[in-house]
């Protein structure tokens, strides 16, 4: 095929007729030559003879010649390609293993390079001049109120209450711009029908101040912002796409949030996804939706809506002098509030990047994730590059008669290593289009497992994607080609090779070393690969307090962030209606028990910090706040509680009865440690009189699984005495069902008893508990099969480059160890003697790779669970297990190979 | 594999000057091009085969000369060069910097005072 196309350049370039035509000019200037000397009285003979002799070398003339046509690099590189092509041809088992592994480690690297790139260093697309754009970050002590053990903390936030914001303007030379948005998910329409999307509110120089401009439509106009005004909204092309097809068809479509319509007036360009890397569907104006969703407190008060700030910096201007303003203008509205003394006064404000991921705080542990998912893609890169080099190292010494023919023939030491690095480059380059393919089929996959929160506004085959490939092609084939090359080239080895048995010395510095390498990467692999299992592990068999198989939890009412209460208006209409689906969904079959509770299990929402004060204390010993969740009688025993101490809720613990709570260990140990919590006098909200705690409940790990955070429990009969504890309860509300087998079959019937009796209701809110628990340990368990799936790569390629390595030595050796056979050395001796060979290459590999996985673990420290440690000895134990047992497997065939070393063939073969 | 280049050889870049000098004469074949430095130097400057032909083609490459094949006088068919109109402009920058150079070297010949 590749000879096809050459003959075909060369017809293109009229390469044989110019050939002809320079020996003609040639033939022509000798002939001129010789009638010249024969016009002097030369006899002819003679005549052409001198012509010849002063012309010189004819062949050296044109071959310098052609050079001037300025095509001879063209045609070496088409012939070291060529070349390459019939080498790939005659190997096809190397060939295939050199391209698959590096299609891998290409293939898996560029989605992800793009997707880091996206999280951390890429400005989002379409916003101007987006490094002048800064995301502001407020820090500010919590609770200056004392309110308590929490005081005193301090948070950095992107987030800034509407005050202070308010008070932040451009009228001065360093800012250009100020703008703020809210994103959160909300539910378009009502029903099973409902659509969750990501909604951006945006204030009235948003979109202005990103400077985006629509693809079809308008932007939402400083007009629009009036209250009085059609409430109109713009969508991102990807909901366009998914919704409406035809951006015709969205524009004066009509969106329903918070029984607000908005009429589509515009659709942003493809990509677009505001200041933050995770995509939104639809922006709103702000004056419009908050006041849909809060009622039209939220601006009065000032301190209870918060929105995420950015600024425009002036040309010229420095982040620290517009953070001195931003801090000064903050301060000063705090001073100026109705309620100076509960605001921190000394709150400062500092810019930051764009990005998110680039801000003052620490990142989060599903940020981290995909870090360290990059660094694990690219330590099988570099394995996949380690081992094409060892490869092509061994195709150097298997072919080194051909090599040091062609070097005999004039190609030069630099000939061969151009040769090499073109064979090395067109492997690259092959495994570069195939890494296309892995990177098209994989990218998506990767991103959703990694960050399943994040929705992307774009393909994970991008620009960034493809010239990633493009790089990596050519610095791997550069790289590869590299130990080979020089070793080929740089060393007057390439003469005796066609001379000497000594030749199967041929590179085994380099080879060993290079095995070694890659046995050093397998391991911290597999390092990683234990370590992760073991925190996997502890997570998944981590008690959770409540019995989470065959656990339903359904949420019917819950205030996390701006989800207003669907379904619940009015506290006695709904009382019936709960009422009415609890009956129903208990009389389901394969449906033991049905439960409520204002707090869902493990959903870390829907908990209060409680007003409490504890009978002998001043203020609560907690650390942090206590939750409260409001139970039916039977809550414990469905939830799979197991009472500690003194008793669970009855029925005569209702209204007007003695008032009672239950607490669990985790308050009962902060609050009287070592002792009995039963007969304590708790006081609840601003209630004078004493709630009596009757039980202590084993604790519960409801936000986060690594600490459990203290809880009280109160009958929710009891609670409509108490104003606060009433309004909570008729804000917040879930059922939790326990099922006879897995829940699934239920989970539709329940949605069916929602859909009839309570409409409006998104069905999104119905959970498996354990589900709930999966997602929870997905850091471990992906970061465990992550590990696991590049370090048995890693182990295999590992195994291959060990076997070839000691495969060849044997063969080489063949001679010496039938020899050895024939002085009388015993089989197991020679097997022995091989595979100790191969040991100690995996042994110096586990040395090394121990070292760098040690100085590695600091990287994937914070991802463990519960603060393990990433320098686990039976981690690394089990993994240079693994590891040297691939090294005996892979030793054993050429061992027994040499065991059985003929002595008389080999003398024959010599 | 690269030639041993010959001591007695021209400054480097000064072949391509003289080429172009003689076509300004009109067009001629390489044979002729030789034939004509040598007679105008003298005898002074032999121009090897191995380095005209190539600066021909480079020369042609680069557009200041353009070929075409044409019956000589002789009768027979020879490959004739003719300047371009970027060769002259070429030949105008060489001889200048070739000027230049002389002057330099004449100065630093120039006995000391």
């Amino acid at each position: 095929m590749l000879r096809l196309l050459y003959n075909r350049l060369r017809s293109i370039w009229h390469r044989p007729q110019k050939d002809a035509e320079l020996d003609e000019e040639i033939r022509f200037h000798l002939a001129a030559e010789a009638e010249e000397r024969i016009d002097a009285g030369l006899a002819p003979e003679q005549a052409h003879a001198e012509a010849q002799r002063d012309f010189g070398n004819v062949l050296l003339t044109r071959e310098l010649t052609r050079e001037a046509w300025g095509w001879a690099p063209v045609e070496r590189l088409l012939k070291d390609i060529g070349s390459a092509f019939r080498m790939m041809r005659r190997n096809t088992g190397y060939t295939c293993a050199v391209v698959l592994t590096l299609a891998l480690g290409i293939g898996l690297n560029a989605p992800m390079y793009e997707m880091l790139s996206r999280l951390f260093l890429q400005a989002p697309p379409h916003i101007e001049n987006p490094d002048r754009v800064h995301r502001l970050w407020v820090s500010e002590r919590m609770d200056p109120g004392d309110r308590g053990a929490s005081t005193g903390r301090t948070w950095v936030v992107d987030a800034m209450q509407w005050l202070d914001f308010t008070a932040l303007s451009a009228d001065n030379e360093l800012i250009d711009g100020v703008a703020g948005h809210r994103v959160s998910f909300r539910t378009n329409g009502r029903g099973q029908r409902a659509e969750s999307l990501t909604v951006s509110w945006v204030t009235r120089e948003f979109l202005d101040f990103l400077g985006v401009a629509p693809t079809v439509g308008r932007t939402i106009a400083a007009a629009d912002h009036d209250l009085a005004a059609q409430p109109v909204a713009v969508i991102s092309d990807g909901y366009r796409r998914q919704r409406f097809g035809s951006a015709e068809e969205a524009l004066g479509a009509t969106l329903n949030f918070d029984d607000v319509t908005y009429v589509v007036v515009g659709v942003l360009p493809p990509g677009f996804t505001g200041p933050r890397s995770n995509a939104v569907d639809v922006w709103l104006p702000l004056e419009h939706a908050a006041t849909a969703s809060r009622g039209d407190s939220w601006r009065r008060h000032g301190t209870t809506f918060y929105l995420t700030p950015f600024v425009r910096l002036a040309p010229g201007a420095t982040e620290e002098a517009a953070a001195a303003v931003a801090t000064a203008a903050v301060r000063a509205a705090r001073a100026g509030s109705r309620f100076p003394d509960s605001l921190d006064a000394d709150a400062t404000v500092a810019l930051g990047p764009i990005l998110r991921t680039r801000g003052p705080t620490t990142l989060r542990r599903h940020m981290r994730l995909p870090l360290v998912a990059g660094g694990i893609t690219f330590v099988v890169l570099l394995i996949a590059a380690v081992n094409m080099s060892n490869l092509l190292m061994l195709r150097v010494a298997a072919r080194r008669r051909e090599l040091a023919v062609r070097y005999a023939l004039g190609l030069g030491r630099w000939g061969i290593g151009r040769l090499l690095v073109t064979e090395s480059l067109v492997l690259a380059g092959l495994s570069g289009v195939a890494a296309l393919a892995v990177a098209a089929t994989t990218g998506d996959a990767l991103r959703r497992t990694l960050l399943p929160s994040y929705q992307w506004a774009e393909d994970p085959l991008g620009a960034t994607a493809v010239g990633f490939t493009g790089i990596a092609v050519l610095g791997v084939g550069l790289a590869a080609a590299l130990a080979p090359a020089v070793y080929a080239a740089g060393s007057r080895r390439i003469e005796k090779l066609d001379t000497s048995r000594g030749a199967s010395a041929l590179g085994t510095p380099v080879r060993t070393g290079l095995i070694v390498l890659q046995a050093a990467l397998s391991l911290v692999l597999l390092s990683g690969t234990a370590v992760f299992y073991r925190s996997f592990e502890a997570a998944r068999q981590l008690d959770v307090g409540y019995t989470k198989e065959h656990l339903l939890t359904v949420t019917l009412g819950s205030i996390h962030g701006d989800t207003r209460l669907d379904g619940l208006d009015g506290a006695a209409l709904n009382e019936s209606a709960i009422h009415a689906v609890e009956d129903r969904v208990r009389d389901l079959p394969e449906v033991l028990d049905v439960a409520q509770g204002t707090s869902s299990p493990m959903s870390g929402s829907g908990a209060a910090y409680g007003e409490l004060r504890i009978d002998g204390f001043d203020r609560p010993p907690f650390r942090d706040l206590p939750h409260v969740n409001l139970t039916t009688p039977n809550f414990f025993r469905v939830a799979g509680l197991d009472m500690r101490e003194g008793r669970g809720f009855n029925q005569w613990d209702r209204e007007g009865a003695q008032k009672v709570a239950v607490v669990d260990t985790s308050f009962a140990e902060q609050a009287w440690p070592g002792q009995s919590g039963v007969g304590r006098c708790l006081f609840v909200g601003n209630a004078a009189d004493c709630t009596t705690v009757v039980g202590v409940v084993e604790s519960t790990r409801n936000w986060g699984l690594e600490a459990a955070y203290p809880v009280y429990y109160l009958p929710i009969s009891q609670a409509s005495s108490d104003s606060a504890l009433a309004g909570w309860r008729s804000l917040q509300r879930s059922l939790i069902v326990r099922t006879a087998s897995s829940p699934g079959r239920v989970e539709a019937r329940v949605l069916g008893v929602l859909a009839e009796l309570l409409p409006e209701l998104p069905g999104s809110h119905v959970q498996d508990l354990s589900s709930t628990f999966e997602r929870r340990i997905r850091t471990w368990s992906v970061g465990t099969r992550l590990f696991g799936a590049s370090a048995a790569l890693a182990v295999l390629l590992a195994a291959i480059g060990l076997y070839s390595v000691i495969a060849f030595s044997v063969r080489q050796r063949e001679l010496e160890f039938g020899i050895r056979r024939a002085l009388g050395a015993r089989a197991s001796r020679l097997l022995r003697m091989v595979l100790t060979r191969g040991v100690s290459l995996a042994a110096a590999g586990v040395v090394a790779g121990a070292l760098v996985a040690l100085w590695a673990g600091r990287f994937v420290e914070p991802l463990l669970f519960d603060g393990r440690s990433p320098r686990d000895p039976l981690a690394f134990a089990a993994a240079a297990v693994v590891l040297l047992a691939a090294a005996v497997s892979a030793s054993f065939l050429p061992a027994r190979r040499a065991a059985r070393a003929d002595p008389r063939q080999a003398l024959e073969a010599e | 594999m690269s030639p041993a280049s010959p001591r007695n050889q021209l400054l480097y870049g000064t072949l391509d000057l003289l080429i172009l000098r003689t076509l300004v004469y009109g067009p001629a074949h390489g044979h002729a091009i030789a034939g004509h430095i040598q007679r105008v130097s003298e005898n002074a400057l032999r121009i090897e085969t191995g380095s005209l032909y190539p600066a021909l083609h480079r020369l042609e490459a680069r557009g200041w000369i353009a070929a075409e094949w044409k019956t000589s006088d002789k009768g027979k068919r020879a490959r004739y060069y003719r300047l371009t109109r970027s060769g002259r402009r070429q030949l105008v920058v060489e001889q200048s910097r070739w000027q230049q150079l002389s002057v330099a070297v004449t100065r630093v010949l120039r006995p000391a005072e």
